[in-house]
């Protein structure tokens, strides 16, 4: 049988996987949009946003890393289509409950909504990815970006 | 003598697969040979009633009364605390 391809964190973010926000925004709002942009290029199924939902109510992804406050949305491999990731850079935070305490709430400004097919392939790309958030400088130069064009710039500059 | 360990997380494939990694890589550090499954949160129960894992690992809170000791290891995801979480998983994985 032949090897699937592993993805590389390169090929799964895409410019139109990018939303650079200065205006509030609510956190289902922002969820929607990122949601969308993954249903409209045919990354995800439908239902994809509602798994998102109940994802993070029962198991938030909201996360204090050494780089920063960070949130990773995620859900069901039965509603993806092709791995991707979504990212949303935020001027005015919303809040995530934390991942380790479901209680405890976080401002988060920003956001990757991991679209996981197949978690073999794709162990590489979340590691890379979690790995630059023990980088005391990508989340915050991210943060710093002041347009989309910056954000995916910043993005492929790091994980080449 | 192998070491059986769950791992859990909220959709089982995500952040317990980058723990997965990580523990594999702990056990040959140490020379401790693993058997690691991967699960949902809500699968945990029921994994474990029908295995005999040594441990569990979560990277999401973990509610759950269960018969065997619980490591918290979102550490491992967002790098806070990470070198404490892995001496914890070494130390089980020597047990």
């Amino acid at each position: 049988m032949a090897k699937t391809q592993k993805v590389k964190l390169e090929d799964m973010i895409d410019k139109n996987l990018i939303i650079f926000s200065e205006k509030a925004i609510k956190k289902e709002d922002i969820l929607l949009k990122l949601s969308e942009l993954l249903y409209e290029k045919g990354y995800v199924k439908k239902n994809f946003y509602d798994g998102i939902i109940s994802r993070e109510e029962s198991f938030p992804t909201g996360l204090i890393t050494v780089g920063g406050n960070v949130a990773i949305p995620h859900t069901d491999s039965e509603h993806v289509n092709k791995a991707a990731i979504a990212v949303a850079v935020l001027k005015k935070p919303v809040e995530f409950y934390r991942m380790d305490d479901a209680s405890e709430k976080i401002d988060v400004n920003i956001i990757f909504m991991l679209a996981i097919k197949e978690k073999e392939n794709q162990v590489g790309v979340i590691s890379n990815l979690t790995s630059a958030f023990k980088d005391p400088n990508f989340l915050g130069d991210l943060q710093k970006a002041s347009s989309k064009e910056e954000v995916f710039k910043h993005i492929k500059n790091n994980f080449r | 003598m192998k070491k059986k360990v769950l791992i859990v997380c909220g959709t089982g494939i995500a952040t317990s697969t980058v723990v997965n990694e990580k523990i594999k890589n702990l056990a040959k550090k140490a020379g401790v040979k693993v058997d690691i499954n991967q699960a949902k949160v809500t699968e945990a129960k029921r994994e474990i009633e029908n295995s005999n894992y040594d441990f569990l690992v979560t990277t999401t809170a973990f509610s759950y009364k269960v018969d065997l000791p619980v490591i918290n290891a979102t550490a491992m995801i967002s790098g806070i605390g990470e070198e404490e979480v892995e001496e914890k998983i070494i130390a089980k994985l020597k047990e």
